[in-house]
């Protein structure tokens, strides 16, 4: 599969302050990759210099096959921006923004335009600055899923909604979703869940990891381990393995998350440090609990 | 081209109400251009709704900051800047060429002539105005931090042309002197070049890389730049440059320069340092003998200095000169010297040498028209309509600019009155949208025609002048209540008593 986004090095320095450091992913074609990481993380950042918004301050980063400062019309015709920050021009009804797009786009669909308007309930003679802030964000994704972008890059599309908006939203996201390659940062860890393929996940600039969904979600469990005897005999010369995280102990239950669950080999690591245990329970966890360890956890180490 | 016209269709949509405010504005303008004595108010308007129009157009699609929705559009940059150029002139620039069309007609000036005014004024105000406007609307984000940025900077050119003066450093920079009026249009015209070379290149570049922290930084080089021309060159350069424009060559090596006989013709000004230093006012009547005869002549600038016995000097950067009508071939200049003390004291009883140069200007080429004394005024000549004003008596007036002459009005030649003061810019106008001028002639009660006489510049050249022997103390004049008001030094001058 090859790559629609690859970011190479890239570090964003403004003034004394560090944004970015080195941060380096590529997001295969096609995939949903989710860009996670708490306020101030770089995430925005991040999807500005995707887009040639920002200069980085070194490394790269390329779009569509061509370094992103040099992104012109030709890559913007494919790539599809929606964000909570853009300031659309207010004073454009939504038919009007609609028509005044399409040129600007040889792929724009007309009957599909017609299609996400009504769906999205969007008023055609109301001016974007009399649209609630779900209708607005609903009117951006319309103008750009209708010229079928290559692209599409979200900048926290979800914040302030209703979950009703957020549900159409994800639901026309999700169904453009292999046609377009999504990359979308957000801290609505439970929407981003349903239908992203990848996650990568940014703390203070840096990315911590990036990986397939799948594989993240089968490699975090949440284990409660019920002792046999109180903790004072667990084996004080065993190190806990550093996978283990977020750990919690009353005298006879201890609790973790492990971020590196294996089926076979994490029971004998239990067994190893705790010896006897009366019971073991082994629950997946959802992107939201991963998210708020993960983040504590690099909270916790910096 | 195509996206161009897209964007500029948008724009002319999203802007109904701007432009049809500016619409109103311009006929209002013209209106009042014809009936109001004095509609600078209503000029000022209309500029300012210019230049808001300008700042609204460009944040359309602001170019500093990441937030905007065109910048992830595929806008091409040459068809954005192309649109709002094509705005600025078919929205803005349009509206004030007719309202200006219209004051040329309902004024009742000949077309033909005013035309070279009328493409000029347009001109100046696209690439003096608009085009500065536009620039600095491509640095700010939106209409608020234009705004505060355009108060920043007409506030520091009003300091720097008003505030500066009170600054006793800089007392001495060439802005400070008072200088001749009639060339003064070159310092205003290199700093107006490099203001429209600069925003022009801003507003390019703005568009092409949208770097706004180092396009700012190079906007500041342009106004210091335009700035630092405009106080610190010497009157000697615009007068030598003005020297270099002239259309016939002059040998000034020609001329002879005498002291006149009489002491004093003029009552000498009353001259006070803001600053409180004290010096002494020398008044020397020079005769200058060579002037070819026939010519009018005025005098743009004098430089004098003056050469002691001892090697000692003194000089004067710019120096008042009255110009007072002489003998054919001759003509007698006034020069007022404030003498600083050191020298004067030393100096004043033995003979020294002057040393001047001379800036003249000839005038020649005349042109007249009799006409008949009415209140409508009627075309003349050179763009100038003449008639019985209301309360000012005879008044000539001329759209965009007075014109680059000599004007003479009078039923006889000895009884004709002149306007003297003329800019020689070669630009058909002032900066400015309407700017009707009007001086004003004496006229004989009960005469029904006049003539009206121009001349125009032909000659700008430098006569250098040598006078030996000067005793100063022969032209000195202090007032005499700097001697009883008790100024330390001024009794022991020779005191001419005011008569």
């Amino acid at each position: 599969m090859s790559n629609c986004l690859r970011v190479a090095g890239v570090s964003k320095v403004f003034g004394k302050v560090k944004v970015l450091d080195g941060l380096d992913f590529e997001v295969p074609e096609g995939s949903v990759f989710a860009l996670i990481g708490p306020n101030g993380a770089g995430k925005t950042t991040t999807i500005k210099i995707l887009l040639d918004a920002l200069q980085p301050t070194s490394g790269h980063a390329t779009v569509l096959g061509v370094d992103s400062r040099n992104i012109g019309p030709r890559e913007l015709e494919k790539i599809g921006y929606v964000s909570e920050n853009q300031e659309m021009p207010g004073w454009m009804t939504v038919d009007y923004m609609m028509a005044y797009l399409r040129p600007f786009y040889p792929t724009w669909d007309d009957s599909w335009a017609r299609k996400l308007v009504d769906r999205f309930n969007l008023p055609p003679d109301r001016p974007l600055r009399h649209l609630s802030r779900g209708m607005l964000m609903k009117a951006a994704l319309a103008s750009s899923l209708a010229y079928h972008p290559r692209l599409l890059v979200m900048d926290e599309p979800f914040s302030g909604l209703d979950p009703l908006v957020r549900e159409e939203l994800i639901e026309n996201l999700a169904a453009s979703a292999g046609e377009t390659t999504i990359l979308v940062s957000s801290h609505d860890l439970g929407e981003l869940e349903s239908f992203a393929s990848h996650i990568g996940f940014l703390d203070r600039g840096s990315l911590q990891f990036t990986e397939e969904m799948a594989s993240l979600a089968a490699r975090f469990r949440q284990i409660e381990i019920t002792l046999e005897e109180p903790a004072v005999n667990v084996r004080a010369d065993v190190a806990w393995p550093a996978t283990w995280l977020r750990r919690e102990a009353t005298p006879t239950v201890v609790r973790f998350v492990d971020s590196g669950f294996h089926s076979e080999r994490t029971p004998g690591e239990i067994g190893h440090v705790f010896g006897n245990v009366r019971h073991i329970s082994i629950q997946a966890m959802p992107l939201r609990t991963i998210f708020v360890t993960l983040a504590r956890h690099a909270g916790r180490a910096a | 081209m195509r996206q161009a016209w897209h964007i500029f269709r948008k724009d002319v949509r999203g802007m109904r109400a701007e432009i049809g405010l500016l619409i109103a504005l311009a006929i209002v303008l013209g209106w009042a251009e014809t009936s109001l004595t004095d509609p600078s108010w209503l000029e000022l308007t209309c500029l300012l709704a210019a230049i808001y129009a300008v700042a609204r157009v460009i944040h359309f699609e602001a170019i500093p900051g990441t937030n905007q929705f065109w910048i992830t559009r595929p806008y091409r940059r040459g068809s954005l800047l192309a649109a709002k150029v094509l705005f600025i002139l078919i929205c803005i620039q349009l509206p004030l060429f007719f309202a200006q069309l219209y004051m040329i007609t309902a004024n009742g000036f000949l077309l033909a002539q005013s035309l070279p005014g009328l493409l000029c004024s347009q001109a100046l105000t696209l690439f003096l105005v608009l085009a500065p406007a536009a620039c600095l609307a491509s640095l700010t984000p939106g209409i608020v931090s234009f705004v505060l940025s355009g108060f920043l900077l007409v506030a520091t050119v009003l300091f720097l042309d008003t505030g500066l003066s009170r600054v006793k450093l800089l007392a001495g920079l060439p802005a400070m002197q008072a200088g001749p009026d009639s060339i003064a249009w070159l310092r205003y015209s290199f700093a107006a070049a490099i203001v429209a070379v600069f925003a022009a290149s801003v507003l390019f570049r703005q568009y092409r890389n949208r770097r706004t922290s180092a396009n700012r930084k190079w906007g500041m080089a342009g106004i210091s730049l335009a700035c630092a021309i405009f106080l610190f060159m010497p009157w000697s350069v615009s007068l030598r440059l003005q020297a270099a424009l002239s259309e016939q060559y002059f040998d000034g090596s020609s001329l002879r320069a005498t002291l006149a006989s009489v002491q004093k013709s003029v009552f000498p000004n009353h001259w006070s340092d803001p600053f409180g230093s004290y010096s002494t006012e020398v008044s020397l009547p020079l005769e200058i003998q060579g002037i070819p005869t026939g010519l009018d002549v005025a005098t743009d600038a004098l430089f004098v200095s003056l050469a002691g016995a001892d090697a000692q000097t003194w000089s004067a950067d710019f120096t008042p000169a009255i110009l007072r009508p002489g003998e054919p071939g001759k003509i007698l200049v006034d020069a007022n010297l404030v003498i600083g003390r050191g020298f004067f004291e030393k100096e004043n009883s033995r003979p020294v040498t002057l040393h001047a140069r001379l800036y003249l200007t000839t005038f020649g080429n005349p042109r007249s028209r009799t006409v008949p004394i009415r209140q409508v005024p009627v075309n003349v000549i050179d763009g100038l309509q003449c008639g019985e004003g209301t309360s000012v008596g005879y008044t000539c007036r001329s759209i965009f600019r007075w014109p680059r002459r000599l004007v003479f009005a009078g039923a006889t030649r000895s009884d004709e009155a002149s306007v003297r003061s003329v800019s020689y810019s070669p630009f058909a106008a002032d900066l400015g949208f309407g700017s009707i001028q009007r001086h004003s002639f004496s006229v004989p009660v009960g005469v029904t025609e006049t003539t009206i006489t121009t001349e125009e510049p032909v000659s700008h050249f430098l006569a250098e002048l040598t006078i030996p022997n000067v005793l100063l103390t022969r032209y000195t004049w202090v007032a005499k209540h700097k001697c009883d008001e008790g100024l330390p030094g001024a009794c022991s001058l020779p005191v001419i008593p005011l008569h």
